[in-house]
């Protein structure tokens, strides 16, 4: 027979009432700091899971950030080019031009030419419009003025001739002169992946935020060499138109002929510049779509959180309860073990 | 030889009453005893006393009466089967108690669990918003000053954190070598007292008492031992002259021919703290510093060890996959014994990865006149040196602190100064899942030749949190189940040694009642003895 002795019972009991409060006091813990663990030994899946998850949702949180800045650029973006449209390339552009070209207010072109020089003029400040303390036409160079004259009236987009500028010949890929060495990226982690590659950054995983006012504006020059630059065109058009003498009726400059031909290029290039426009509407509307699915990104990240990280309250409630009964039942049963022996009932 | 004295009767009854009186002061003893620690119950050993010898004359109708009871003396009862499992379960649950009290320590430093604003942790957060500052800059910022004092704004946190998290593993390290030395100075008080108690055990011995009271004290102090190491304890026979054999107590270590106590002589430990802190034992001596007659030389105990001493050794030594050739020679399980340095390494290799792969990414940037981008990180803050790059010494570089080295913002010298294909190179590489961490980055000898980690800045940080806490985890899960061990051991002991009151109570009650028999039958005798002294022979007086 096993001999139970008083020394034995009382440590049993004192190891078993440690347990039971151990166990109500980690209840109470659960309870008032409302988490499933304290520590990560505790529970080093879900530790590690929600480490994972609060950077996740701090990332989503920049690149939602992120997406908004860009939306905000590209919507300013839209209102300069739907200005540079709507008031100086057809207000100022084409409806003088119109004007001057058809024959009936000759005696008025020398002034229709001062409209389209000052509209050209016009343009070039607005392009060079700022998103905070950024420059947004400039492409990758936010930094810089994208858009100057140069002493002889001509325009420059970053230091170079835009009319001069051509397409990247393949045979003479390192020609400086070419629009591709200034059409460069400004990639910005929207959270479509942001992983680079072997030449840089994936472009399908990131979001290129430049925008180069050449893509708006057109640059070089056709078969004709008549500019391709809405600019470049308003302001050689308006140069033509002022050159006319009222006087004598004759060009100082070009002819009727060459007007129309440049009158033909203005339609074309504001024809690019709506097109633009609505490509960057497309852009912005395509960032306005990413913001909302961001959104529910993060929700759905700080639900997840919340699931590894936070107690059921009436879960966590009711083990309290059930951890204060255990507890209290201990308590009772140790009253009734601690004195009860032989010598209690001796007289 | 009969026992025809007429008196006679009256030793059976006084000895029934001195036996009664020794009961209960057996019964008194362990009774008051109850609760003294180590104290082992007691009791009166006592035989039937019979006066003389077979009789040579005995006749048939001779009737032979015993002359009462005789006490013997008081013994002990105790079980040495149940003090080997009492002690070795002890050992487990001392060495499994103390990994788990300096895994706890680490913790303290490394685990980030409810740490930081909103939980987020610290290092694990800093690491996140030198991230999120980068990113800041590459949509907003790149070229602009203010962006680049941000990123480095956010890194000197990151440094600053990983510095204070080195100085917190160094301090707990520190902390644990004045353990230890303390645990083998108290190895060393438990050795001296057990010595004395021999010493005074073997003299009561001569002297044919029997100690109890020594003994109990001797048995506490190897228990107590045990806790430290393991031992085996065993009892000889001494001859001490004439013929006399007195026990002898031998403690060696378990599975070892090596002796912590013979007898008198005792060795005495120390702990070598630039050798893997290994365990030296002294020859053998007496009281009086004399050599025992079976030497015993100086003894290195390596890893032969078990209990409190190696735990606290193996949380010094223990570099896991950093250990080197030499480590795995001196231990074939250093690889798998992952104390302090494991994850002072650890530590030291994120932040030596990370500084190395940051410089890098920055060189990848070229500034204008074509040279490459400066160094971030350097190993001081007063320098641009990028060698041998700790977390205790992770700093931003001079140059970075001055301004004369920034984030490098392209690739190409001739982009313009808000280009961000250099700092999308940085972000990619700061988030980027591919990193190998291998040991030998920052433990030039170590044997494993495999990544000890692959993945993100931000991931290996939690690799290092959550192997800590699988090692806390289950090193509790062990130290319960050796505690539930020790427990159970413990109660199967007491349910040998230890004291009852109701056993004691009855005891009690029976020696009162054997007390009051013994006195009852005197006054029987007396009445007897009075009838025939004074009531005999006198009809008609």
């Amino acid at each position: 027979m096993i001999r139970i002795t008083t020394n034995g019972t009382l440590r049993n009991y004192k190891s078993q009432l440690m347990n039971s409060t151990k166990n109500l006091n980690d209840r109470y813990n659960a309870v008032l700091t409302g988490r499933r663990f304290n520590a990560y030994s505790e529970d080093p899946v879900s530790a590690t899971q929600a480490f994972r998850l609060r950077s996740s949702l701090a990332t989503n949180a920049k690149q939602t950030s992120n997406n908004d800045t860009v939306v905000k650029k590209f919507s300013t973006a839209w209102d300069i080019i739907g200005d540079v449209h709507e008031d100086l390339v057809v207000k100022m552009g084409k409806v003088p031009a119109l004007s001057g070209s058809n024959g009936t207010n000759l005696s008025v072109l020398p002034e229709l030419g001062q409209v389209l020089s000052a509209g050209a003029d016009a343009i070039v400040q607005d392009m060079n419009g700022k998103y905070g303390d950024n420059f947004i036409f400039g492409g990758a160079d936010t930094l810089k003025v994208p858009f100057e004259f140069n002493d002889k009236g001509e325009l420059l987009y970053r230091g170079q001739k835009v009319d001069d500028m051509k397409p990247t010949d393949p045979a003479d890929p390192d020609n400086p002169n070419t629009y591709e060495k200034i059409d460069d990226k400004l990639y910005v982690d929207v959270g479509l992946g942001f992983q680079e590659g072997n030449n840089g950054i994936i472009s399908s995983s990131a979001y290129d935020s430049a925008l180069n006012g050449l893509d708006f504006l057109g640059y070089g020059t056709d078969g004709d060499d008549l500019p391709n630059n809405v600019v470049s065109i308003m302001k050689e058009l308006g140069e033509m138109f002022q050159s006319y003498d009222t006087k004598t009726n004759t060009w100082g400059k070009g002819s009727a002929e060459e007007a129309q031909k440049l009158m033909n290029k203005l339609e074309q290039a504001s024809d690019r510049l709506n097109k633009a426009h609505v490509e960057l509407d497309a852009k912005t509307t395509f960032l306005k779509t990413n913001q909302e699915r961001l959104t529910a990104t993060g929700d759905n990240l700080n639900e997840q959180v919340v699931n590894v990280e936070d107690v059921d309250p009436a879960q966590a409630i009711m083990e309290l309860v059930w951890a204060q009964q255990a507890y209290n039942a201990a308590l009772k049963v140790g009253t009734n073990i601690i004195p009860q022996s032989l010598l209690d009932y001796m007289n | 030889m009969r026992n025809v004295s007429t008196f006679g009767s009256f030793t059976t009854a006084r000895l029934g009453i001195y036996a009664a009186q020794k009961g209960l002061e057996v019964t008194g003893n362990n009774m008051t005893n109850i609760n003294t620690t180590g104290y082992t119950r007691q009791r009166l050993d006592q035989m039937s006393f019979v006066s003389g010898g077979p009789d040579y004359y005995a006749v048939p109708m001779g009737t032979k009466v015993g002359n009462g009871v005789i006490t013997t003396g008081v013994s002990q009862l105790r079980d040495p089967f149940l003090d080997i499992a009492y002690r070795n379960a002890n050992t487990n649950v001392g060495q499994a108690d103390t990994k788990l009290a300096w895994l706890e320590q680490v913790a303290d430093v490394l685990d980030e669990v409810g740490k930081g604003s909103d939980d987020n942790g610290l290092l694990y957060k800093q690491m996140q918003d030198v991230i999120d500052a980068v990113n800041q800059m590459i949509t907003e910022g790149a070229g602009h000053q203010e962006y680049d004092a941000l990123v480095r704004t956010a890194a000197q946190g990151l440094t600053d954190l990983f510095n204070t998290y080195a100085k917190g593993l160094e301090q707990k390290k520190e902390h644990l070598e004045t353990s230890l030395k303390q645990d083998v100075e108290t190895v060393n008080g438990l050795l001296k007292n057990i010595q004395e108690l021999n010493d005074s055990i073997r003299k009561a011995d001569v002297r044919g008492d029997s100690a109890l009271e020594l003994r109990d004290q001797r048995n506490l102090a190897l228990d107590e031992l045990s806790n430290y190491m393991k031992i085996d304890v065993s009892y000889e026979m001494e001859d001490v002259g004439s013929g006399t054999m007195v026990e002898k107590l031998v403690v060696s270590i378990s599975d070892t021919n090596i002796k912590l106590v013979d007898g008198k002589y005792v060795t005495q430990a120390s702990v070598d703290m630039k050798d893997n802190y290994n365990i030296k034992l002294e020859e053998l001596k007496d009281r009086f510093g004399k050599d025992t007659p079976n030497k015993q030389n100086q003894q290195t105990l390596g890893e032969t060890l078990q209990g409190s001493l190696q735990a606290s050794r193996d949380m010094l030594n223990g570099k896991g996959e950093f250990a080197s050739k030499a480590d795995i020679k001196a231990d074939p399980n250093a690889t798998t014994k992952r104390g302090i340095p494991y994850y002072q390494k650890s530590l030291d290799l994120l932040a030596n990865k990370f500084a190395d792969v940051m410089n890098a990414a920055n060189a990848k940037g070229k500034k204008p006149d074509g040279t490459p981008g400066g160094v971030l990180f350097s190993n001081s803050s007063d320098g641009d040196a990028k060698d041998g790059i700790t977390a205790k010494n992770i700093s931003i570089s001079k140059g970075w602190s001055t301004g004369a080295t920034q984030l490098q913002c392209s690739a190409d010298p001739n982009a313009p100064a808000s280009a961000t294909d250099n700092l999308a190179h940085i972000l990619a590489e700061l988030t980027g899942k591919g990193h190998k961490f291998e040991p030998t980055d920052v433990a030039a000898d170590a044997d494993s030749q495999d990544p000890l980690f692959t993945g993100s800045f931000q991931d290996m940080f939690l690799n290092i949190q959550g192997v800590l806490g699988n090692d806390i985890k289950n090193t509790a899960v062990v130290l319960n189940s050796y505690a539930t061990t020790l427990d159970e051991v413990y109660v199967d002991r007491d349910s040998i040694s230890g004291v009852d009151l109701n056993e004691e109570a009855t005891n009690m009650m029976q020696y009162q009642k054997a007390y009051s028999a013994a006195c009852r039958l005197m006054t029987t005798l007396d009445q007897a003895l009075d009838k025939l002294i004074n009531g005999t022979g006198v009809v008609g007086l």
